[in-house]
């Protein structure tokens, strides 16, 4: 067992000896530990499978490598160790045990066969990331995770319907569900995979929770839960037709918000958004190539945004702010920081050299390969919006416009901060100059696509550079403007949320009230039930409500009347007798 | 730093030295043959790809900035005016 470790459990170890470490301690733990777990993963042979049975009957299948699992584990333990070297300056335990939590929770998720597992590491992984929002003392970040954690939660429940479902029909290994029939356990797991994989509508979290978590947290959380559920989305539903629509959507829909956004983390996650459409797309096209190019997007989405989030929250953590028209000149005071943001500027726009070269146009090669032209160029359009977003936009009022001077405090970037940069500055560049480095772990077959030939590489220039000019004919409204973009969250933080306060509002209005009127007939049964001539009370030609002998006292008229008749009664009686 | 709002000159430059750069990277890739055989998609044939990025980038910054901002572009505190401050 010790001899193929697993790489999940590795990041739990390394997170709890960091939580009950001394600071120094911890700091050397996070930044080396997660390096053994990149060793073990690398030990793992294809096949390998671990059990472990307890409840007498039920095993659990808690690792299995085959060669989708193994690439999405290995780059999850690659951005465990530049998360661990980023963020191992931080003081707090908690964030530390949470975060490795987390990578180890959806690691052990990646290389999980059966539902249960599956499942339980799923719910893990919102549990642990959740307390990475809580970590961030502003105030708005409590709402956030409880927002987060109630999405979450809708998730996990939906799995958990249809994996009830499919225990039902002793299924209980994870599987594609395409080739089965599309009941409800099929119905089910796709919505709690697509609330994860922020689907749209069901995207709105990310955009709420992660600008929300703490300046390393939210690095840890643009790379793993929606990676986990592109995961489930290839392993469970590649070739599910309807994810190309939905795929295109989420692309475009993160696109153009993103061009709106003044908020620079929002702005990444809305990025988030678009870069898994691609993804989600390339798993609803179902072709070798198409899923392929879809797990290298992933892997590189991983590093490229992670490396964007990193950027950003240097220099959030450096200036205080967050807001882009706030910022300018950068590029000079933190050069580290522009050339790393470069570097994962070009990555994401599908800059040649880069790693999104690499991948994002494997996937939209493949759409045209299999004859969905409308999709191609409207993820093409997509790829347009990147640019105009994050290469232009982001590099130009963030790093290179001139400095607004509004930062209440300058602070150090700490070098750890920049190691982390700097490390998967290098991974974006390395794969995007060597694809075979990530070609050739690709799970689905051969790969036959070849991203450097000359027309290939002369084209996206001539995207880049001709994207340029619209942006500069409206640069002077490019500059964002300090709002919030309604999104759908709009649903239930405005009316669903107005609708939820106002029914419990009425059913506290009608609880009190039928306690009240419970209250007050049973005190006035308990008074009837002590004098139930009370009751005569009630009657309407009774006017004296209040108790008192004299309304039970007869007359001195009656009682003669009484005597007289009852002596009338009794004298004729005997005189008929008689 | 680069004052590109401001100094409309500058602007000018640049935007002409990226028109200058897309038709450069054309009359490679055309030297080079890249449009010689057969499209199998628009965007492979020549000039496309100028125009599309151009008629792109235009379109998503109409949409985003001229439809999309005044539509659903609110206050900062739009949900954390009145009742809304509680953590749901």
């Amino acid at each position: 067992m010790f001899e193929h470790f697993h790489p999940g459990f590795i990041f739990f170890l390394v997170g709890l000896f960091a939580c009950v470490g001394s600071e120094k301690l911890r700091k050397m733990i996070l930044a080396c530990g997660p390096f053994l777990a990149l060793i073990a993963i690398f030990n793992l042979p294809l096949g390998l499978e671990q059990n472990f049975t307890f409840l007498q009957d039920w095993t659990s299948h808690y690792m299995y490598v085959d060669k989708l699992s193994w690439v999405f584990g290995l780059v999850f333990c690659i951005m465990g160790c530049i998360g661990g070297v980023f963020s191992c300056h931080n003081k707090s335990p908690l964030e530390a045990i949470c975060s490795m939590g987390y990578v180890g929770a959806s690691i052990c998720c990646t290389f999980a066969r059966d539902w249960i597992t599956f499942l339980f590491f799923w719910e893990l992984m919102a549990a642990t990331s959740l307390f990475l929002v809580w970590s961030d003392p502003r105030p708005s970040s409590r709402g956030a995770g409880t927002r987060y954690i109630l999405m979450h939660t809708l998730s996990g429940n939906c799995i958990l319907f249809g994996v009830l479902l499919k225990l039902g029909q002793g299924e209980i290994l994870v599987q594609n569900l395409v080739q089965g029939p599309h009941d409800a356990a099929f119905w089910f797991i796709l919505a709690g995979v697509a609330i994860n994989v922020a689907m749209v509508p069901l995207h709105a979290w990310i955009v709420d929770a992660y600008p929300a978590a703490t300046f390393t947290g939210s690095v840890f959380m643009s790379s793993y839960t929606t990676k986990v559920a592109v995961y489930a989305m290839l392993r469970i539903f590649g070739g599910t037709e309807l994810l190309i629509g939905a795929g295109v959507l989420m692309a475009l829909y993160g696109a153009l918000y993103a061009v709106m956004e003044n908020d620079m983390l929002r702005l990444l996650s809305y990025h988030i958004v678009s870069q898994v459409g691609y993804m989600v797309a390339g798993a609803g096209i179902g072709t070798v190539m198409s899923m392929n190019g879809a797990t290298a997007h992933a892997f590189c989405d991983i590093l490229f945004k992670s490396l964007l989030f990193m950027c950003c929250n240097a220099i959030a953590y450096a200036t205080g702010i967050r807001r882009i028209n706030e910022l300018g000149g950068m590029a000079k005071r933190y050069p580290t920081v522009f050339l790393c943001f470069v570097v994962g500027a070009f990555s994401i726009s599908g800059i040649p050299l880069f790693n999104g070269f690499v991948s994002k146009t494997m996937t939209i090669a493949a759409a045209g390969q299999a004859h969905y032209a409308l999709t191609a160029t409207l993820l093409e359009l997509a790829s347009v919006g990147t640019l105009l977003s994050i290469c232009f936009k982001m590099m130009y009022f963030i790093f290179l416009a001139p400095d607004k001077g509004m930062a209440p405090e300058i602070r150090e970037i700490p070098t750890n901060m920049k190691a982390g940069m700097i490390m998967g500055a290098v991974c974006c560049t390395a794969i995007g100059v060597f694809p075979n480095l990530l070609y050739r772990y690709l799970p689905f077959g051969a790969v036959e696509y070849v991203p450097y030939t000359l027309p290939h590489v002369l084209q996206m220039l001539q995207l880049a550079f001709i994207s340029v000019i619209p942006f500069l004919l409206f640069l002077p409204r490019m500059e964002p403007h300090t709002a919030l973009s309604l999104d759908t969250d709009w649903v239930y933080r405005r009316p669903l949320k107005r609708l939820f306060f106002g029914l419990s509002s009425l059913c506290i209005s009608l609880c009190h009230g039928l306690g009240h009127a419970w209250g007050v007939g049973t005190v006035q049964f308990m008074e009837l039930c002590a004098n139930p001539m009370k009751l005569l009370d009630a009657r309407p030609f009774r006017h004296k409500r209040h108790y008192s002998p004299d309304n039970y006292r007869t007359s001195i008229a009656d009682t003669i009347m009484i005597i007289l008749t009852v002596l009338f009664i009794c004298i004729y009686t005997f005189r008929t007798i008689g | 730093m680069f004052d590109l709002i401001h100094d409309a000159a500058k602007r000018r430059q640049v935007i002409l030295g990226a028109f200058v750069a897309a038709l450069v990277c054309f009359g490679i890739a055309y030297a080079a043959g890249a449009y010689a055989g057969h499209a199998e998609e628009w965007l492979e044939r020549p000039f496309m790809m100028i125009l599309f990025g151009f008629v792109g980038c235009w379109v998503l910054i109409v949409l985003a900035k001229l439809v999309m901002t005044p539509l659903l572009q609110r206050d900062e505190d739009y949900y954390r005016k009145g009742d809304d401050d509680q953590d749901v």
